[in-house]
């Protein structure tokens, strides 16, 4: 594990398609915590440039509804969790095996949110985009929208869908959510509306979630306390957006920050555009990603 | 004075006080105890909008506050295995309890509609059952209707317009190739998903050691179509110009560790169960005889044919696979055509007539065994294969005189390989492999015809009746090749040394005679015409391997020196000395993946053939009965080299794929055929004459599926430019070809009950000979296949089907078109169709073309009109 790691960042390309490289989980690893009742997917759609905001990417999302739990994640990220496990259930280093997992849509939606109806608060735990930082763990309150119903209608794959609205961390979200399942839960941390969010838009457009699919399937629903486990940070929602704002604002540095010793190797392109071989990135060498997170405050 | 405040302020106030009204009240179940945590909605009862909500508290107690104005008030209550309530109440401030009744919660369910294709850099997954529709049998006819996906008749598999290397069904490769065996078989309804592998290195322990650009193909099976036996039964029986049929049986058990697959098989129908694949000596004679046209077999083959095929995989303990295949079949064929066969030549252009008509009867046996063990450090492959041919044929050309040729042959062909792999435990970069192929071949021939050919070169001017030419051709081959993987790795770079040799010997042995009208043998000038030829090569080579990888470059560079060392031993004419050469023939091949979606890649390689016995034989060979041939001709290199570059698009997100390419060859020749021409007869002689010769085609594909209407797009077009020298009647002429050729496939479903298919093909081409006839006229062909597929209720189904058929040359242009339906019906699992083909009852298919100097013109007969009746069923 302790092997120099070696990176050459071909930084003239689309860097975020190539550095999809996830924390990882081994979901061999697990404890049941509760049993679904439903399982709803929804189609999330995500804007990584504010200043290019017609170019989203897309990812799908599972919520999984139990008596008293819920949890909703990325089926990106499980299906790179799967194929993280097979690697290591073949005796493979199974980080080495990643880089060439590729997603499917372009997109990740990054926090995987188990909500627990009883203590009226959730969990959330949040992968940064390299491999070798902790998984990062807080806790929040359950209902943290403040919506305000307006009337409308729509009708969402057969259900019958009421209107509501809110403000929430610098954006403002329109819900549509359904009495005919009356669960208060909806994609992602929304929820506390009385019904099921089948629909959720953000006014800029950068944002939205879209039921694609109910289900009426019981199936475990899973905490993973592998070995991982104990590298799992508890901290707070201001701890990790600070990260997030740190990886985004220069990515290089933060790689350099968590995995020390590390040599980042920078492509060089001729005067034609060229590939010119690449060379070590000199100290402080800075570059930054679009920054566009779904929560601005 | 507290009273007083408080009187003021709902005096002050009481306007709005008076709008404000606050129900509350207590939810509770029917055994009296409160529901925590239920939904309670204030509604507007006009159009039941909500205008507020809260959730009961521990103590079920609720309290919803409005400032509405209406007369009535709607409030629902509901929740979490409750059954929703509605009351309506007054607009005025009051307590309004509830009673709920507990039920359990069931949803209305929508299925997730399935990510079509998803997968990553080089895995394409297909999810079946978005692109399956009712009226879809089997695997290949889903496999049609996928972006990126092409079948062709015979039932074998292109990905971006590229036939596939391997075959799997659940990862296991029980097929060994004829996995179009696998593709007519298994039912569509069976398959989850099947999964397309680029650049696959089927042998674990060379992925990241060797790149492959192969494609591999996987088949998914769903949970229940494993760990079962199945046995499908197709029967059919019909008229067309005498009764038809077609049946059979096929059974079919995938399990994880065991697979089998077994077909028995017989049809007068047009599907010819003998196959060549395994056979490596062919006849260097052949009667002349009316060639099919490139269409469907079941339109021209009129045959008799009957198969049986078993196929079966065990997974040992060691996780090796070991398959056993046997194919056993026969065929009978009978041809009729009309050929109009064009020589352009330098100072005349030739023209032949022919009316043909032939019988063959066929037959094969053909069984191999294989042992594979693929692991990471370990792979060890052990194939056995051996095949035997016997084919008898008759057939008769009228070229205004009738001449009759019969052939009677059979060949015998076994194939061996070892392919071992060792790598180190302590450093698994390194390693040893050794890759050995070893076949075996021979084939002996006997063409007779009536009456005797050639009579001026063979038998002084004086015409007698029969000639026979008898062959018997030998092929040894010996393929050994050793490579230590990794002995130097610098950085990304890898060098790997290795050691091949090869040998090859093949011997021919070959009389000519005639028959005189007595029946007696007529010995053709002392034997001159015999052959009794050994042929010797030897090569070893020592090079080595060049790779460089990275996660987006792969470069690999081949550097080998080869000794070569070849003899021809003619017994009758003086043997040559053997000849002995240094030759080195680099190859290099570079693949870039620039981004997500594009690759580029790049090869060059240069090579070199030498002749084979084919081509040296200084007796002579009647090769039919218009050609005499002879090479008079030292041994003689053609060197030559070939570059392509590609480009590949992959967008898995957008259904789409496309490629397109660029290849160049450019070659040498030490030695030119010289064909010349005695009356209708040709005869070939090697001169030494150095010539040189080139082509370059161009090729895109591009390929997209859409979500809406299920349409899925495939289009190929290609451009090809030759030049190639030729010696004709002693002069070296310039043939300069070329050609366009489009071809489109589309599917979609109209509505949920009526769906469209649509093949079409265009190609122009034309030829011409420098300096002679430079304005010729092109031919010019367009195909169109057109189906559509309408569902009615009562498991009815109706499928017409239409194709034309346009040619146009210089001497005749040709339009006709093929018509055929069938009605399918559907009863619990048994499938019935009863189609009708070539309605139009259209008896010969026309077709042209240009092949270096000929042009060439046929009217082929086809199977007439025919009825068939055909069920489908499940036997277990």
């Amino acid at each position: 594990m302790n092997k120099k790691l070696y990176y050459v960042l071909l930084l003239t390309l689309a860097i975020p398609r190539l550095a999809f490289s996830q924390n990882p989980v081994n979901i061999d690893e697990y404890m049941v915590i509760d049993q679904s009742r439903f399982i709803i997917t929804y189609e999330a759609m995500m804007t990584d440039d504010s200043l290019k905001p017609t170019e989203h990417n897309y990812d799908r999302l599972v919520l999984m509804v139990g008596d008293s739990i819920s949890r909703c994640y990325s089926n990106t990220m499980y299906r790179y969790d799967s194929a993280f496990t097979i690697s290591e259930r073949k005796g493979h280093d199974g980080y080495k095996n990643m880089s060439h997992f590729v997603g499917d849509s372009g997109g990740v939606w990054v926090p995987d949110v188990y909500k627990y109806y009883g203590s009226k608060r959730m969990t959330v735990m949040h992968r940064i985009d390299e491999a070798r930082v902790p998984i990062y763990l807080y806790d929040e309150p359950l209902d943290l929208m403040d919506w305000k119903m307006s009337f409308g209608t729509k009708e969402i794959l057969g259900y019958q869908c009421f209107k509501a609205e809110c403000d929430f961390r610098g954006r403002h979200w329109t819900a549509w959510f359904t009495m005919q399942i009356p669960v208060k839960d909806g994609p992602w941390k929304f929820g506390g509306l009385p019904g099921l969010i089948l629909e959720m838009e953000e006014s800029r457009g950068h944002y939205a979630f879209r039921c694609i699919g109910i289900e009426n399937q019981q199936k475990p629903m899973i905490w993973y306390d592998g070995p991982r486990f104990e590298d799992y940070q508890r901290c707070t929602r201001a701890d990790v957006m600070k990260q997030e704002e740190d990886y985004h604002a220069d990515f290089i540095g933060y790689i350099r920050m968590a995995n020390p010793g590390i040599k980042i190797h920078i492509a060089k392109m001729d005067a034609s555009g060229k590939y010119a071989g690449s060379e070590e990135a000199p100290e402080g060498y800075k570059k930054a990603l679009p920054y566009n997170p779904v929560e601005l405050e | 004075m507290k009273r007083l405040v408080f009187l003021i302020i709902s005096i002050f106030f009481g306007v709005q006080a008076f709008a404000q009204t606050t129900i509350s009240g207590e939810v509770h179940n029917e055994k009296k105890q409160p529901v925590y945590n239920a939904s309670v909605m204030l509604l507007r009862v006009t159009d039941s909008l909500p205008m507020a909500y809260t959730f009961t508290d521990e103590k079920g107690h609720y309290q919803l506050v409005t400032q509405s104005e209406e007369a009535k008030l709607l409030i629902a209550v509901y929740g979490f295995n409750l059954k929703r309530q509605f009351k309506e109440v007054e607009n005025k401030t009051q307590t309004v309890d509830f009673t709920v009744q507990e039920e359990a919660l069931q949803l209305k369910e929508v299925s997730v509609k399935s990510e079509k294709i998803w997968g990553g850099n080089d895995t394409v997954n297909y999810v079946v059952d978005a692109f399956r529709d009712t009226t879809d049998l089997v695997i290949a006819d889903v496999l049609k209707k996928m972006p990126g996906i092409e079948v062709k008749d015979d039932g074998k598999v292109e990905y971006k317009g590229k036939p596939i290397s391997k075959f799997y069904i659940e990862n296991m490769d029980m097929l060994q190739g004829r996995y179009n065996l696998a593709t007519t078989s298994i039912a569509a309804s069976d398959v989850a998903s099947v999964q397309v592998m680029e650049n696959h290195q089927e042998v674990r322990a060379l992925q990241n050691i060797q790149f492959s650009d192969n494609v591999a193909l996987n088949i998914k099976l769903k949970e229940n179509a494993k760990g079962t036996f199945a046995l499908m039964a197709d029967l059919g029986v019909g008229w067309a110009d005498s009764l038809q049929y077609e049946g059979s049986l096929t059974g079919m058990y995938f399990a994880k560790r065991n697979q089998f697959l077994g077909t028995l098989k017989a049809n007068n129908a047009g599907i010819n169960l003998v196959d060549n694949e395994n056979v490596t000596v062919y006849p260097m004679a052949s009667m002349v005889e009316p060639s099919a046209p490139g269409i469907s077999g079941v339109r021209h083959t009129l045959n008799r044919s009957q198969g049986i095929t078993l196929n079966s995989l065990h997974k040992l303990k060691n996780d090796a696979d070991l398959s056993f295949n046997l194919l056993v079949g026969s065929d009978r064929n009978r041809k009729s055509s009309k050929s109009h066969t064009l020589y352009l030549l330098p100072d005349d252009t030739l023209n032949l007539v022919e009316r043909m008509q032939s019988l063959e009867t066929a037959r094969m046996l053909e069984g191999s065994i294989n042992y594979n063990l693929n692991k990471d450090l370990d792979y060890l492959t052990i194939s056995l294969t051996a095949s035997g041919h016997r084919n008898w044929g008759e057939g008769l050309v009228d070229n205004g005189e009738l001449i009759r040729q019969e052939e009677n042959y059979q060949s015998l062909c076994a194939k061996a390989n070892i392919h071992w792999i060792r790598k180190s435990r302590r450093d698994p970069e390194s390693g040893i492999e050794f890759n050995s192929t070893t076949s075996y071949g021979t084939l002996p021939y006997v063409l007779q015809v009536a009456p005797g050919c050639f009579p001026e070169v063979l038998n002084d001017g004086e015409d007698y009746p029969m000639t026979l030419q008898n062959i018997v051709f030998q092929s040894f081959k010996s393929e050994n090749f050793l490579r230590f993987l990794t002995s130097v790795v610098w950085k990304r770079l890898r060098i790997m040394p290795y050691f091949n040799f090869s040998m090859e010997e093949q011997a021919l042995n070959s009389s000519l005679i005639g028959q005189n009208a007595e029946g007696l043998t007529l010995q053709f000038a002392e034997n001159q015409f015999d052959n009794e030829i050994r042929w010797h090569k030897y090569q070893p080579a020592a090079g080595a391997y060049f790779t460089y990888d990275r996660r987006r470059v792969n470069v690999t560079l081949m550097v080998p020196v080869q000794l070569r060392y070849l003899q021809l031993d003619d017994r009758i004419v003086n043997g040559s000395d053997p000849q002995i050469k240094v030759l080195s023939q680099p190859s290099l091949s570079f693949r870039y993946d620039f981004s997500h979606n594009w690759k580029v890649s790049t090869k060059i390689a240069t090579y070199n053939n030498t002749p084979s016995l084919r081509t040296l034989y200084s007796g002579y060979i009647l090769q039919n009965y218009r050609t005499l041939s002879h090479y008079d001709c030292p041994l003689a290199d053609t060197y030559g080299a070939n570059g392509s570059l590609t480009f590949s698009y992959k967008n898995v997100m957008k259904y789409a794929f496309g490629d397109f390419s660029v290849n160049y060859n450019r070659y040498r020749n030490e030695v030119m055929y010289a064909q010349s021409f005695e009356g209708n007869t040709m005869v070939i002689n090697a001169v030494e004459q150095p010539s040189w010769g080139d082509y370059l085609s161009v090729s895109l594909y591009a390929g997209k599926g859409f979500s809406w209407k299920k349409l899925n797009i495939n289009a190929k077009c290609s451009y090809g430019l030759g030049r190639s020298p030729h010696l004709v009647q002693n002069q070296v002429a310039i043939y300069y070809n070329q050609g366009w050729n489009a071809n489109l496939t589309a599917s979609i479903a109209i509505t949920d009950y009526i769906f469209f298919n649509n093949k079409g093909s265009f190609s122009q081409m034309t030829s011409s000979l420098e300096g002679f006839n430079d304005d010729s006229q092109p031919i010019v062909s367009l195909i169109d296949n057109a189906n559509l597929s309408v569902v009615l209720p009562f498991g009815l189904s109706v499928t017409p089907s239409v194709e034309f058929y346009h040619t146009r040359s210089e001497e005749c242009t040709d339009n006709f078109v093929l018509l055929d339906c069938s009605l399918g019906y559907t009863f619990r699992k048994v499938k019935f169709s009863l189609d009708v083909n070539n309605i139009l009852n259209t008896d010969s298919f026309i077709y042209s073309y240009y092949s270096g100097i000929y042009g060439y013109y046929s009217a082929y007969l086809i199977r007439p009109r025919s009825v068939m009746l055909r069920v489908r069923l499940k036997v277990i």
